[in-house]
């Protein structure tokens, strides 16, 4: 409250009013200060599940413990004489924890846990962890779609990046063979071996499309760039297509195809250094469907000059069914009434593009109708739908 | 420092036990044991050495019987009944002229103690060859062992015309045993292999509190899940066969002897995590009590754990024995010991397991349970190396009788039908 | 005076260390490790086909100066990727068994694989009769390549891997009796120690984060190890045959060898894998 001036010739009255009335203020600011810190404490005791853990130098007291399932709390009280940090570990994973806890001070942790058995930190590393055993209630089995813990998702996320390995392998060999062709004045060659180098990349481009400027040196079209086809910053892969496909010769095309493969390599290399959180497996190939199923199939607009969109396709479709294949088992565990709706996705898809399928490839594009498109289209929406059930599912973005 | 010096030392020591504050033994003294006369009576309708327990020490020997003919046969499984017979009774050595060899190695001095003596005479499928007309005779599921896919059998170490199974409080006395036969029937018999083995003792139990199996290399209990010795009624259905089985009638309170020498890779399993080695028996380490359980003398719920999260499916003990209605059809008493013998070129441990069991039928025990133990994670640490299948002779029933005759007497070349 | 038994077990030692509490490894940070070493084994396994090809092509042609020389350069390959390749225990039953584990010896019929072959180009120095077991060595590595790409790697059995390789030197590459025909056990030995670092390499962040000391000393103890077989090497970049190994210097393997066993048996716990 603001000094009061010394009083000049005010009315008394009013003054006296004025005091009563800061007073009262007063008063009832105590009593509402008062009133919310009974609250918070009566809060506090009402909250039976608080489970109170004193930290010692060397040992915590209870250092057995065990709560139902769902929300706990924790209340750590640090009766050592450093900061300590107290963790609920289920594995590997820290599930829960305070870092930072003064000594002599307490703090409270709430966690919503599954049932199982977890270790507790106490303190120091060297001392002994304690255990937490969290039974399971109604409610819990009730919920009992156990859901998988992130050690489940190591086997799967390795096999995936072997496989974005692999095919980074593969479309460096594949742009290579193009390059060569290239430097070698072949057209023909070149433009037959433009289709394998496409399909290698888009068996990674739900991958690679996370990696927002590498991808548009590779895979931007005409339409990105100003002044389109004659803009000097348009190159990639739409690049070497225009030439190969619409202007049929190669003059210039040579430095393209040279920064084309040092590209891709460094694809490979960005590709291995980004590490892949399990949401995000799904998450990338259920954009890069919804895409295919929004604009590519309709618009035949990807590789316009070629019209090799559906060997595109059926790219993209391969990186699904391998990750697909790859959650299989904690699918099959968690969620097993996804698995036949998604493999009857896969298939549907699959069965549609084949439809169109020449020899060991398939049908020109600009062959397809619009009725045909649209059908591509909804499978391939339908499959994202699916892929899109996964999430929440295996509760993977909340893992 | 003299005697008196070394006894306060020792009494002032916080290791130091109260009995040794007395006055201290010469080095050289022999130790003394108040169990040499502890014996077991040879004459029965079994051999001894299957139920009875065990003693800390035990030795499987195989032989070669050298034997021409049926006679040599007979005066072989005579020989050794009297043998047998007086090293498990005991008893004084006879004096011979000095001037002559004497008659017993002199291991256990003047006078023979028993020392708890079992010896036990098994048969192999060889003997049973053209040999001594025994053929038709052969016991049904006798047979020569065959390798399972994680053995490694030397030659040197495997099969044989007969086996003598000795057990004893202690080394010595098995020792002396197999010289004293050895010397006595230098014509009939030829060592093959030999195993020697040890288990190792434990405090008597507390009254009430049952008796816990005896460790085995890997440091845990072996035998926990053994059918009950003392209880006739399955050993009659377990170990021993009946009369009126589809075996040769002679054979019946007979049983079959597996033997095998298992070597255990100790240096590889003492670097193995705690967690994994139960996980990889199926059992607590410390007390023996199957996974989850607080007692050795527990038995585990399979059924109320069909994928294994507490028991895993290819656990040791759980492969072993699966314990469905099926699998009692499979039990067999172990009776196994200890084996250390030497160092092998790489520095490591040459010691195991010398495995012994014994069952009424081979193939549905033993044959069937290794069977199912193949391709186990605890295969990582084991090689077998050794070994053999053997038909214990049914007991010694009087002085009438010697061991093997009942064998001999079904196969006379003058007997009809 | 009655002690505490912590204090007593302090005094005699027995505690070599404290009840550690091993801070979890995030699983994410697995997986680069994880998926690098699955990249590593195929990269192996196309390094072992093509070899076995070359050296089968030899065996069959009847060459047996150019077999003899391919056997051990061949080997390396599978050595060094061991653990992986007995996940399939008939697979490597019948590429890589040696005479022991059959009771009929080299007359054997499931004796098959490098070391049958091994006996018949060494033992008795000749390419006779080897055409079936040189197709059956190519198609079961060819087998193996394909199991392999088909199985998720389980990380616990990645980083144990480490330790095993460990093992298999201490049980039988000391004794020089892998190779007992041809002697040419020191290629196997460095294939199993290059098979053990890679992986001990692939997870050196995650180690260094619960231990730097632990690595340190592993480090170390490779190093004594490569150096003590570089002893060895030939000018061809092959190694001397087992028989010229002296008596110190194979003394001086074991020491590091078990030591590094039993420091590897504990990289599961540290990385906090069962």
């Amino acid at each position: 409250m603001p000094n009061q001036s010394p009083p000049q010739a005010s009315p008394p009255r009013a003054l006296r009013w004025a005091v009563a009335g800061s007073v009262i203020v007063m008063i009832a600011a105590g009593g509402l200060f008062y009133y919310a810190s009974k609250m918070a404490a009566a809060k506090r005791q009402a909250n039976h599940d608080e489970v109170l853990v004193t930290i010692h130098p060397h040992s915590c007291e209870p250092n057995a413990l065990t709560v139902p399932a769902g929300r706990a709390s924790f209340r750590i009280v640090n009766r050592s004489d450093r900061a300590v940090e107290w963790e609920i570990l289920d594995g590997v994973l820290v599930v829960e924890e305070r870092e930072n806890i003064a000594p002599g001070l307490s703090q409270v942790i709430n966690a919503n846990l599954l049932p199982g058995d977890y270790a507790i930190t106490c303190g120091l590393l060297s001392n002994p962890r304690g255990t937490l055993h969290v039974t399971p209630t109604a409610a819990s089995d009730a919920a009992a779609k156990a859901k998988p813990s992130m050690v489940a998702f190591v086997g799967p996320l390795s096999e995936f990046r072997v496989y974005l390995s692999s095919q980074g392998t593969a479309l460096i060999k594949s742009v290579t063979a193009l390059e060569q062709a290239i430097q070698a004045g072949d057209l023909a060659q070149a433009q037959a071996l433009y289709v394998p180098a496409r399909v290698a990349y888009q068996r990674l481009a739900p991958a690679a499309q996370r990696l927002a400027e590498l991808d548009n040196r590779i895979n931007a079209r005409a339409d990105y760039f100003e002044k389109r086809e004659q803009d000097l910053g348009f190159s990639g892969f739409h690049r070497v297509e225009y030439a190969l496909f619409q202007q049929r010769n190669l003059d210039g095309l040579k430095p393209i195809a040279q920064q084309l493969l040092a590209d891709v390599t460094t694809l490979k290399q960005q590709l291995l250094a980004q590490s892949l959180p399990p949401e995000q497996l799904v998450s990338i190939l259920v954009r890069n469907l919804n895409n295919l199923g929004d604009v590519r199939a309709s618009s035949g607009e990807e590789e316009r000059y070629s019209h090799t969109d559906l060997d595109g396709f059926a790219g993209n479709l391969d990186a699904v069914r391998k990750a697909v294949d790859l959650l299989r088992p904690l699918l099959g565990k968690s969620a097993a009434d996804l698995l036949p709706t998604l493999d009857s996705a896969v298939a549907d898809l699959d069965a549609e593009l084949d439809r169109f399928k020449v020899n060991d490839g398939y049908a020109r594009y600009d062959s397809i109708s619009a009725d045909q498109r649209k059908q591509i289209a909804d499978k391939a929406k339908a499959l994202a739908h699916a892929l899109d059930a996964i999430d929440p599912a295996l509760g993977l973005s909340g893992l | 420092m003299g005697m008196g010096a070394a006894g306060v030392a020792l009494a002032g020591s916080a290791l130091s036990c109260p009995a040794m504050a007395a006055s201290p033994a010469q080095v050289t003294e022999a130790p003394s044991s108040d169990r040499t006369e502890d014996r077991h009576d040879f004459h029965g309708l079994h051999q001894s050495g299957i139920v009875t327990p065990r003693p800390t020490s035990g030795m499987l020997v195989s032989f070669d019987v050298l034997a021409s003919d049926r006679e040599d046969l007979e005066r072989l499984f005579r020989t050794l009944n009297e043998r047998i017979a007086f090293l498990m009774k005991g008893g004084p050595v006879p004096q011979v002229d000095p001037k002559l060899p004497p008659v017993d190695s002199g291991i256990l001095g003047p006078v023979v103690t028993p020392d708890n003596l079992t010896i036990t005479v098994s048969v192999g499928d060889s003997l049973f060859d053209e040999r001594f007309g025994l053929a038709a005779a052969k016991p049904r599921r006798l047979s020569r062992m065959v390798g399972f896919p994680n053995d490694a059998l030397e030659a040197d170490c495997c099969h044989g015309d007969l086996s003598l199974q000795f057990c004893a409080n202690t080394a010595d006395t098995n020792i002396h045993a197999l010289r004293d036969i050895v010397k006595n029937l230098p014509d009939l018999l030829l060592v093959r292999w030999k195993q020697e083995g040890s288990v190792p003792p434990q405090a008597p139990a507390k009254p009430g509190v049952p008796a816990q199996s005896a460790r085995n290399f890997l440091g845990f209990r072996d035998g926990s899940a053994n059918p009950d010795s003392n209880d006739s009624t399955t050993m009659d259905r377990v170990v021993w066969l009946q009369p009126g089985s589809d075996e040769p009638a002679w054979a019946a309170h007979g049983s079959y002897q597996a033997v095998r020498i298992i070597r255990n890779l100790v240096e590889r399993w003492d670097r193995t995590p705690l967690q994994e080695q139960e996980s990889i028996l199926g059992r607590v380490k410390s007390s023996g009590a199957p996974m989850g359980g607080a007692l050795e003398t527990e038995v585990p719920n399979y059924a109320s754990d069909p994928e294994g999260k507490l028991t895993k499916l290819d656990a040791h003990i759980r492969l072993a024995n699966p314990r469905t209605p099926a699998s009692q059809a499979n039990l067999i008493l172990r009776r196994p010991f200890n084996y250390s013998n030497g160092v092998n070129k790489n520095g490591q441990l040459d010691m195991g397991l010398l495995f012994i069991c014994y069952q009424a039928d081979l193939e549905k025990g033993f044959i069937t349970v290794q069977t199912r133990l193949n391709g186990e994670p605890l295969e990582e640490y084991l090689k077998p190396v050794g070994g053999g299948y053997f038909f214990t002779l049914p007991g010694v029933t009087g002085d009438q009788d010697f061991i093997g005759r009942s064998l001999l007497h079904a196969t006379q070349p003058t007997k009809t039908a | 005076m009655r002690k505490s038994p912590l204090a007593l077990l302090l005094t005699l030692g027995l505690l070599n260390t404290p009840f550690s509490a091993f801070a979890a490894t995030a699983p994410l940070e697995l997986v680069g490790p994880i998926s690098d070493y699955k990249i590593y084994v195929s990269e192996q396994l196309d390094e072992l086909a093509s070899h076995t090809q070359q050296f089968t092509d030899a065996v069959k042609k009847g060459d047996l100066a150019t077999a003899q020389k391919l056997y051990a350069p061949t080997r390396v390959y599978y050595e060094s990727i061991e653990p992986i390749a007995e996940l399939f225990s008939d697979l490597d039953a019948s590429i890589d068994s040696r005479v022991d584990d059959h009771e009929k010896g080299v007359k054997a019929e499931d004796f098959t694989g490098f070391h049958r072959i091994e006996y018949s180009l060494f033992s008795e120095k000749s390419t006779q009769g080897l055409g079936e077991l040189a197709d059956g060595l190519n198609k079961d590595v060819k087998d193996l390549q394909t199991r392999v790409a088909g199985l998720t790697f389980p990380p616990e059995k990645v980083v144990g891997g480490a330790a095993a390789l460990m093992e298999e030197v201490a049980a039988t590459k000391i004794s020089g009796e892998e190779d007992r025909y041809s002697h040419t056990d020191l290629y196997d030995f460095q294939g199993n120690i290059d098979g053990a670092k890679k992986i001990v390499d692939l997870f050196r962040p995650q180690i260094e984060k619960q231990d730097a000391a632990f690595i340190a000393k592993v480090d170390k103890n490779f190093a004594t190890v490569n150096k003590t077989l570089a002893k060895y090497r030939t000018k061809d970049g092959g190694f001397e045959t087992y028989d010229k190994v002296k008596e110190n210097d194979r003394k001086a393997l074991v020491g590091p060898v078990n030591t590094l066993a039993e420091d590897l048996s504990t990289l599961r716990g540290k990385l906090g894998l069962n």
